[in-house]
């Protein structure tokens, strides 16, 4: 509780400052308005009668007659009845005639007829209007000239008529100049309708825009204070109408229940705002909302005052208890805005205790002034700074969220960075080290194998001088053809069998031999990988070092011809004298092919190529290849 | 006949040794100068035109491209040959670019390096089916996508350094050197070529200097342009 107390209240909190000082004012002009009426009576023109006859007439029981002192409370003496009275006040005789004169009756109700030495000046609501109340506001008659005696009192004359439950009766009734009791009568409507209206709008405005977050955020306590505001409109709705939306007593119920329903959503609203309620509370404030919902509707369905007089008597209590609650925490919290909600409250308690008792009772000598809207407006606005606070807060939180998160995904995308650039970093080190490592297969099978083979002829006692420098020139082609095999060629085989015709030409053409250049533009050809085209250059390269060693042929025809789907078909065929009839069609791995065909057939079944050496269509030797790279 | 003056810089010294010995073996040839860095190369090589320059990548005092950059400029008429152990597609088309018209193997037997030498003072610049069909492919690149850029280029608009590397067009290949390049990239040798073109062997040669040489223009673009860029031209 304490918790949600502090978080509702804004350290940046200026708004608490401000509504103080609303309070303050707003007490000023109560205490103002309290002192006004005394004030007025002080003075000296003005006179007030207090005194009245009356013949009182209630349905269903017996008339009375006799003197009675004003204000008269119908109510008071004949609760939940109707009825019709008849005031006789005796007015003061005029001195001065041409003084012009007004009456100011504060309350009279329900519906009244006002006579003056037999003329009348006032008529308010017909005998059966029960739609129309004469208490919604004061009444100021100007008399007539010469209506007045100047020889003696003149009697006036007020025919009411009375409906159960409806405050009836008779207030006091000033006479005075005309000016006095206009201003008198100014006042009194600035509090009355005026601050009604002031009440009714600003509680509507404050309820719609409360309902308006709820319907957004679905947060129980804007509902709950869009609710109680809404409901607060209706009592201060009924001071402004010109009269009833219903007849009497479904007006007066529906005001009631209303009213009701207003003071216990506000003691609800406090309770949820000051935390997450318990269940037992939850239950209790929804027992309270029920009782007070029935409560006045059977007291104006039964016509009894009794039961509405136990529903304020709950709502007060209920009242007590929330007071207790922010009470505790304004002591354990020591926030300003607890002890603003306090004092709001307090004052509420006061008025509520003070329009109870003194209003609806008419103990303590009674008074006309109820209080509770003011206290209730005031407490209202207060509250409303709450969701206002509430509300600025769950935006802050929710920023501060979306930075949290914003933050947190800037981190999680920092790291899933890192982890790519780590794992990219990686891929890349295994992509290098597996090419290390086929770069030294490669040096090993190829060039270190061509030089371990030097190694042995050098070794030999009696070295051919041609023989060794064959074998560095293998092993100088070897070289080569790895470098070749390494560069980009883009899928494009007929570059690569360029490049080793470029690099052999030297060689054939010292050799005396013509190359017949069959080569096709082939279609590029994915998946050529440099180790495919190392081991096709060197299937090619050793059927050419055949041709220079061994075939004596004048020229070699290398043809490439596109198969389709991705394949190629090559051939190499010399004019020379041929294989060895046992080496021609011997299997690959018949020793009797010898070592070169058997090396190349390895090479070919390594690719996945098609490799056939055989007898040229006109004589030679044809080394055929079909491929499909990849 | 005069002989061909060569000029060399390497700095393995038995590399040097080695290349000075099949220079001084050809009759034909002359050794004007064998420098161990680019340094002491370029201190001579500006007052001493030479026919011939081979220039080992390698050196450690300035990149191999830098000095054939600087070699060509301050003599034109000589033909930059570089010496390299693989002849590999990066570097001989960095080189190509920087202005080397010509290579030679570091394995190659002491009679091919003569013969190369003197091929090349004659007009024969040698080219790889592989850079052959690199060079293909980054002409077709350009004319694929810069219409627009080569209009720019006409009207006189340099065009963004954010273009890339390419952003100076190169200058168009003629049909004739485009079939060229194909043909050389498809393996035919230069005869072949001649044949199929019905030309002399002579004009296939020009048709590659002349690659080499709008290789050497692009090159020289891009110079000026970044030297437009840092201020030092107008």
């Amino acid at each position: 509780m304490t918790v949600a107390l502090r978080r509702l209240l804004p350290v940046r909190a200026g708004w608490w400052r401000g509504a103080l000082l609303c309070f303050a004012c707003v007490l000023v002009m109560a205490l103002a308005l309290d002192a006004g009426p005394a004030r007025a009576a002080a003075e000296a023109p003005v006179m007030r009668i207090d005194t009245a006859l009356a013949e009182l007439r209630p349905e269903g029981a017996a008339p009375q007659a006799g003197p009675v002192t004003l204000p008269h409370r119908w109510d008071k003496v004949f609760g939940g009845r109707a009825g019709e009275a008849t005031y006789t006040l005796m007015l003061p005789a005029q001195a001065d005639p041409r003084q012009p004169t007004a009456l100011l009756i504060e309350r009279v109700g329900n519906q009244a007829r006002v006579r003056v030495g037999g003329v009348t000046v006032a008529e308010i609501g017909g005998p059966h209007d029960r739609r129309t109340d004469a208490a919604r506001r004061s009444i100021a008659i100007a008399l007539p000239p010469g209506l007045l005696r100047a020889d003696g009192p003149t009697p006036l004359v007020i025919d009411a008529a009375m409906q159960a439950l409806r405050a009836g009766g008779l207030s006091s009734v000033r006479i005075g100049p005309v000016a006095e009791i206009d201003a008198l009568d100014a006042r009194l409507a600035l509090w009355g309708p005026g601050a009604a209206a002031a009440y009714a709008g600003g509680l509507l405005l404050m309820g719609g825009l409360a309902l308006g977050l709820w319907w957004r955020q679905r947060d129980p306590v804007y509902g709950c204070f869009g609710l109680a505001a809404l409901f607060g409109t209706l009592r201060h709705l009924d001071k402004v109408l010109p009269e009833a939306l219903l007849p009497w007593p479904g007006w007066g119920a529906l005001l009631a229940i209303g009213y009701a329903c207003h003071l216990a959503l506000i003691a609800r609203f406090v309770v949820l705002v000051l935390g997450r309620p318990p269940a037992w509370l939850d239950r209790a404030t929804a027992a309270v909302l029920a009782a007070v919902v029935l409560l006045p509707a059977i007291s104006f369905s039964t016509l009894q005052p009794g039961w509405w007089t136990a529903a304020l008597a709950i709502l007060e209590a209920v009242g007590l208890g929330c007071f207790a609650l922010v009470l505790r925490s304004a002591l354990v919290e020591r926030q300003a805005i607890a002890w603003l909600v306090l004092s709001a409250g307090g004052l509420l308690l006061l008025a509520g205790a003070h329009d109870l008792l003194l209003v609806r009772m008419g103990l303590f000598g009674g008074s006309s002034f109820p209080l509770t809207s003011h206290a209730m407006f005031l407490l209202v606005l207060i509250l409303a700074g709450l969701v206002v606070a509430r509300y600025s807060q769950t935006v802050a939180d929710y920023r501060a969220l979306n930075q949290r998160l914003a933050e947190r995904i800037a981190e999680r995308e920092r790291q899933l960075h890192e982890a790519f650039a780590a794992m990219r970093a990686q891929q890349h080190e295994q992509a290098v080290q597996g090419e290390r490592q086929r770069m030294m297969r490669e040096i090993h099978d190829g060039i270190g194998a061509q030089l371990v083979g030097l190694l042995g002829m050098v070794g030999q006692p009696a070295v051919d001088r041609g023989a060794l420098q064959d074998q560095v020139k293998l092993a100088l082609d070897e070289m080569r053809m790895a470098v070749d095999a390494l560069q980009p060629v883009h899928d494009d085989l007929t570059t690569v069998l360029a490049t080793l015709r470029y690099r052999l030409q030297p060689r054939l053409a010292a050799a005396g031999i013509e190359v017949v250049w069959d080569v096709q533009a082939l279609p590029p050809m994915p998946g050529l990988s440099p180790q495919a085209i190392l081991q096709l250059q060197r299937i090619l390269l050793e059927a050419i070092t055949n041709v220079l060693k061994h075939a004596r042929a004048t020229r070699v025809t290398v043809a490439a011809t596109p198969r389709g789907d991705n394949a190629v078909s090559l051939q190499l065929i010399d004019n020379g004298v041929g294989l060895p009839a046992a080496a021609a069609d011997a299997p690959p791995n018949d020793p009797a092919s010898g070592r070169g065909i058997a090396n190349m057939h390895a090479r070919a079944a390594a690719i996945g190529a098609s490799l056939r050496v055989a007898a040229g269509a006109a004589g030679g030797t044809c080394v055929a290849i079909d491929w499909q790279p990849g | 006949m005069n002989p061909v003056t060569v000029a060399l810089v390497e700095d393995d010294a038995r590399m040097r040794e080695r290349l000075a010995r099949a220079i001084v073996a050809e009759p034909s040839l002359r050794l004007a100068h064998a420098a161990a860095d680019a340094g002491a190369l370029l201190a001579w090589f500006a007052d001493n035109p030479v026919d011939v320059l081979l220039v080992d990548l390698g050196l450690p005092d300035l990149p191999g491209t830098e000095l054939i950059r600087r070699c060509a400029r301050m003599q034109p008429a000589c033909a930059v040959m570089v010496i390299t152990m693989f002849g590999d597609e990066a570097t001989m088309l960095l080189s190509f670019e920087a202005g080397a018209r010509g290579y030679l193997l570091k394995d190659g037997t002491e009679a091919d390096l003569a013969t190369h030498v003197l091929s090349l003072h004659a007009g024969g610049s040698p080219m790889t089916p592989i850079i052959a069909r690199q060079l293909l492919a980054r002409w077709n690149a350009v004319n694929a996508a810069a219409p627009a850029a080569l209009a720019l280029a006409r009207a006189g608009v340099a065009p963004g350094r954010e273009a890339g590397r390419a952003a100076p067009p190169p200058e168009a290949l003629s049909r004739r050197e485009a079939q060229v390049l194909d043909l050389i990239a498809r393996g035919f040798t230069y005869t072949e070529i001649a044949g199929q073109m019905a030309v002399s062997v002579t004009t296939v040669q020009t048709h590659v200097r002349n690659i080499y040489g709008k290789l050497g223009v692009h090159s020289k673009t891009e110079a000026v342009y970044e030297a437009r860029q840092a201020g030092w031209l107008p």
